[in-house]
């Protein structure tokens, strides 16, 4: 990746993170509502998560697993993947590459669609991974 | 010797190619469209190929992983715009955004 392309990918993450910290997606509607959820009324795997984030700049973990389950293990994911290398020289580790073992796309496949189907049912259980 | 070498132009020693699963996920998470979904497949092929020895395949696999990330963070980008656009339209009009309300 070029230098220009990662300022730009620091610059627009900054931004993006003041305005979600400031601005609650959940209060406002200026944010834009899930395209999947407006036109099918149902739940899909990234719904939530603009609450979630906002939730997760404040540090208030438990409203953020409320509106989306995938954003904290995904983030930490990406972020162990962006760090593992540094990590193995510095401490003379042996962490694996994650993402491009055999097996990984599969599993977050499998998840993602089990999480899809499970936030959509409306019996009891269920109904805590929906968000909100 | 040689025709082992022909068979096999590239060296199974070079890193695998990208599978942009970084991208994939957050297609996936942070946007609604089920786009990113498509990706996570495609890098599922480019691991998978690249260790069973289709290093043509694989490759081939990471230009569509590439491909199908770009094209969810893309039209996320620009279902958002438009969303924007037409709340800010009609809160213009004065017909009232908590008329909005109701899409939910």
């Amino acid at each position: 990746m070029s230098p220009l392309y990662k300022t730009g990918i620091v610059v627009a993450v900054i931004l993006l993170s003041i305005i979600y910290y400031f601005l609650d997606p959940g209060e406002l509607i200026i944010f834009p509502k899930c395209f999947f959820f407006s036109l099918t009324g149902w739940y899909c795997p990234g719904c939530g998560s603009q609450r979630a984030i906002h939730h997760l700049l404040h540090l208030n973990l438990k409203e953020v697993v409320t509106n989306n389950m995938l954003i904290l293990p995904g983030f930490l994911l990406i972020g162990y993947h962006y760090s593992y290398q540094a990590a193995n020289r510095k401490f003379n580790l042996t962490l694996p590459n994650v993402l491009y073992k055999r097996s990984t796309p599969w599993l977050i496949f499998a998840i993602v669609l089990g999480y899809w189907i499970i936030r959509n049912l409306e019996v009891v259980p269920f109904t805590y991974f929906a968000p909100g | 010797m040689n025709e082992v070498l022909e068979q096999r132009p590239t060296a199974p020693n070079e890193p695998p190619p990208q599978n942009y699963l970084v991208w994939a996920i957050l297609a996936t998470i942070l946007c609604c469209l089920p786009l990113g979904i498509v990706s996570i497949v495609f890098a599922a092929q480019v691991n998978s190929k690249w260790q069973s020895g289709d290093y043509t395949g694989a490759r081939l696999a990471s230009k569509n992983a590439k491909l199908w990330a770009l094209i969810a963070l893309i039209a996320g980008i620009v279902v958002a715009g438009i969303f924007s656009l037409f709340t800010v339209f009609v809160g213009l009009s004065g017909i009232g955004l908590e008329n909005l309300d109701s899409w939910n």
